[in-house]
């Protein structure tokens, strides 16, 4: 342990005590999961649609009315993940740089692939004309990029849980480790994409019955809520089995170990079984409030899942500092709130006008 | 070096970050820029009731959507990763001395992402006066994101009081903040201008297309008018040094300015140009021209400010390598191995002072050089011997003001310099490395002082010391030479070299 304890970076100082951080980190963390997963699955509907598209009108219109909002929702992915990767750093920056380094050349790539897939998200939305077996590829491509940038974020993200496996630095300084050796990912990563599809499924029924109305809307509301039903179900075995490969001394504080931590994994555990069950009865609404919350206990345990990882180096977590910035996080929260309420209030006034 | 650093030392980590910095740079300095523009040109469209710059502003706006929205914010979170991996110790603390400026900037860019939806979406859907407002939001948003990093970059180069307070604020409102703030504020918008110029050229004809060209020409006049004072108040709160770098001593930063100049005389003449020829003549071609000459300009101030920092990534408070100022002397007295997290090897022996060599170059040099494509640091070696290669990375400092000391002991210069000499002839000199060089006086001339003096009369050695005589004397000034002068490396051969080199230069200056 000492061994490992000496190659982790020094931590730099917290402006503010831990917990704000912590706070910061779990709320915008949730809202980069529910836009990410809304995200993801507009992809992969849109694809859908241009797929099924060939033959079937309605889903070429489908696909289209997904690729339209594609755009807007990679935007928002993206702008609201910038905000927990700052925090994350904050916390945990000597371990996270030391895992996006292994795998820095994946990393970097990250960028430019997300680039394309975002300008082939744009040309499926602005190009009318544009070729349809063009632009059921170009989504195809675009859905694939998707998947591609969350498998290398799970990546970076149980590697930096596991400074035993850092060592490989040393056998390649290039940037090309991937964590496929780690027992946790691939479970890690099938779990994610399954419960992306969830959220997604259900915003796709939501959003569907707002524009198609009642009756245009059906067949979009069933597709929404069976994806997120489905998904929802298929999410329980990749969460059983990281469950059960999780080392024994974490695996037992969610597992009878700890009240509270046991209470939560079982309330994250049945809350993506009642969401998946109220989906597939379509009761979109319940079962997007259910998911809502599970998603929030789903946060904060897996934000345990990380503090009880690295509690074995604890020595090396960011502590306050003599110089505290609590004056300047308040000009930050209110900068938040004074700029949240400015976009309701601008999207409220367009959309009156609009309306008008 | 308290971190592992992404290592491809063909290409070298300044490269990676100044191509992805450059492009970023420009094209969020022209998401600001173009911001003013589009409300300013709506505006005008209006006022003047003509519906052809209305359609032109539309489509300019989506062009900012695609650029903003996507190359902007992903190439921003790109060299936010870049600098993590090449400088992660300057990144982390970046991080931490600034988080809440960098959250507040991100609030900023998210009312700039729904702006900027809002803005394109929403032509003649709603009111001519809701729809600018939306515009002065994006703009106002655009320009508080610079307002922020700019703090950032400019606390870089100079941080000021926050030095000795580590205070935000002292950080944040550090020498050069307000200057630089002028300065890029309307260099953005002297991009606007130069990009609409493009534009018009491309899309108009005629009376229309004048007007357009008029209409940004004064764009541009305006942008130069605020431009060029901005740029002399920014170069007085430069840095002492990097004012003498652009005096002359700095080859890399003279050649920038050159540069810099030439460009801006350049984009100006293209601007008399343009009046001149009242726009008539002014097409596409000379528009491309014009933003490329300013592209240039962007380009060389970027690297006048990058290099008038150097050898510091945070002046005065940490230098490239990520070692900090405070504790440069300890490690150089103690072990840069040893005082490194990530390194194989902590105790050099003979068997493995060639790969310990190659660790030491990788936490001590490849902050800034390569050993391929940029600032390979091999080709300047190439003629050397082991001795002159050890000696120089004993004098780095004095040798040019982008370099620091080496931070290390004796035995780890040592095995650097084996480690160069391996790279460039795939083995060791076996005799220079157990008994040294011969005592041959031009040989020793050439290893030892002919990367700063010339063997020549009017060279300050030999005019500086043309009172000394003796060869005890000039011993004795070998002896000294960092007492001497600062900028003179202690002389780091042994007695016997000491002797014949003394000899050497009192023989040669009675002869000439």
């Amino acid at each position: 342990m000492n061994n490992l304890i000496n190659i982790i970076p020094n931590p730099d100082a917290l402006p503010v005590a831990a917990g704000w951080f912590q706070f910061l980190l779990q709320f915008t963390y949730y809202l980069h999961l529910i836009s990410v997963g809304i995200m993801f699955t507009i992809a992969v509907s849109m694809t859908v649609g241009y797929f099924k598209g060939t033959s079937d009108e309605n889903w070429l219109t489908f696909g289209k009315d997904m690729g339209h909002l594609l755009p807007f929702t990679i935007a928002f992915a993206i702008n609201l993940g910038v905000a927990p990767l700052l925090f994350i750093q904050v916390l945990y920056g000597n371990f996270f740089y030391t895992a996006s380094t292994l795998i820095g050349t994946h990393w970097i790539l990250l960028v430019v692939i997300l680039i394309l897939g975002y300008y082939a998200a744009y040309w499926i939305a602005f190009r009318v004309s544009g070729k349809h077996r063009t632009k059921k590829y170009l989504a195809l491509f675009t859905s694939f990029i998707l998947a591609w940038t969350a498998f290398i974020l799970v990546n970076v993200n149980t590697l930096m849980l596991k400074p035993s496996l850092w060592k490989g630095y040393f056998s390649h300084m290039g940037g090309l480790h991937l964590n496929t050796g780690d027992p946790t990912m691939i479970p890690r990563y099938t779990f994610y994409l399954f419960l992306l599809l969830a959220i997604g499924g259900l915003f796709i029924a939501v959003y569907s019955k707002i524009k198609y109305g009642k009756e245009k809307s059906k067949p979009w509301i069933a597709f929404g809520s069976s994806l997120s039903g489905y998904s929802c179900f298929l999410t329980l075995p990749s969460f059983i089995y990281y469950m059960r490969i999780l080392p024994h001394n974490i695996r037992e504080v969610f597992l009878t170990g700890d009240a509270t931590w046991t209470i939560v994994s079982v309330f994250c555990f049945f809350g993506l079984i009642i969401t998946g069950y109220l989906a597939l009865q379509r009761r979109i609404i319940p079962a997007s409030a259910i998911m809502s919350i599970t998603l929030i206990i789903f946060v904060i345990m897996r934000g345990k899942v990380r503090s009880l990882f690295l509690a074995p180096f604890s020595e090396k977590f960011s502590t306050v500092g003599t110089n505290t910035q609590y004056g300047v996080m308040i000009l930050f929260l209110v900068t938040l709130v004074a700029g949240l309420a400015l976009i309701f209030w601008l999207l409220w006034k367009t959309h009156k006008e609009r309306k008008s | 070096m308290n971190y592992p650093v992404w290592y491809l030392p063909l290409i070298g980590g300044p490269l990676i970050i100044a191509f992805v910095a450059i492009i970023h740079v420009v094209v969020s300095h022209f998401a600001v820029g173009g911001g003013l523009w589009l409300v300013l040109t709506e505006k005008k469209g209006y006022r003047e009731n003509k519906d052809y710059i209305v359609d032109y502003v539309k489509k300019h706006a989506k062009f900012f959507l695609l650029l903003t929205m996507v190359f902007s914010a992903l190439t921003g979170v790109g060299i936010w990763f870049t600098i993590a991996l090449i400088h992660p110790d300057a990144t982390s603390h970046l991080i931490h001395t600034f988080v809440f400026g960098w959250a507040i900037e991100w609030v900023l860019f998210v009312i700039e992402i729904v702006a900027a939806f809002l803005y394109f979406y929403n032509f003649g859907k709603i009111s001519k006066k809701l729809h600018l407002l939306i515009g002065w939001i994006y703009f106002i948003a655009a320009w508080g994101s610079l307002l922020v990093i700019n703090a950032i970059l400019a606390f870089m180069l100079t941080p000021g009081k926050w030095i000795a307070t580590q205070n935000f604020w002292d950080g944040i409102l550090n020498p050069s903040y307000l200057s630089s703030t002028a300065f890029r504020t309307f260099l953005c918008f002297a991009l606007a201008g130069s990009y609409g110029l493009m534009t018009a050229t491309r899309k108009f004809k005629g009376e229309q297309k004048d007007e357009l060209v008029k209409y940004n020409g004064k764009w541009i006049f305006w942008s130069l008018a605020g431009l060029i004072p901005s740029a002399f108040w920014y170069y007085s709160t430069f840095p002492k040094q990097a004012m003498e770098g652009l005096a002359g001593s700095s080859a890399i930063m003279v050649s920038s300015l050159w540069h810099l100049i030439i460009s801006l005389g350049l984009f100006i003449l293209f601007l008399i140009l343009l009046y001149l020829w009242k726009t008539k003549r002014f097409g596409f071609k000379s528009s491309i021209a014009m933003f490329l000459t300013i592209f240039v300009f962007f380009g060389a101030f970027e690297f006048i400010r990058e290099a008038g920092r150097k050898p510091y990534i945070i002046k005065d408070y940490m230098y490239s390598t990520g070692i900090r100022v405070a504790d440069f002397d300890r490690i150089k007295d103690q072990s840069i191995l040893q005082n490194s997290k990530w390194t194989e090897i902590k105790e050099i022996t003979p068997d493995n002072a060639v790969k310990a060599g190659g660790e030491i170059f990788r936490i001590q040099c490849y902050a800034c050089h390569s050993l391929g494509i940029k600032n390979n640091i091999n080709k300047k070696m190439v003629d050397w011997d082991l001795k002159k290669i050890r000696r120089i990375i004993g004098s780095l400092k004095g040798i040019t003001p982008f370099m620091t000391e080496f931070a290390g002991n004796e035995v780890e210069k040592d095995a650097l310099a084996k480690w160069f000499y391996w790279e460039i002839h795939g083995e060791l000199p076996q005799e220079e490395v157990e008994q040294g060089g011969a005592l041959d006086g031009p040989a020793l001339f050439e290893s030892f002082c002919s990367d700063c003096h010339e063997n020549s009369p009017d060279d300050p050695l030999f005019l500086n010391t043309s009172d000394v005589i003796e060869i005890d004397g000039m011993m004795d000034i070998l002896s000294r030479l960092n007492e001497l002068n600062e900028d003179m490396p202690p002389f780091e051969g042994s007695e016997e070299e000491k002797k014949a080199l003394a000899e050497y230069i009192i023989k040669s200056r009675s002869k000439k």
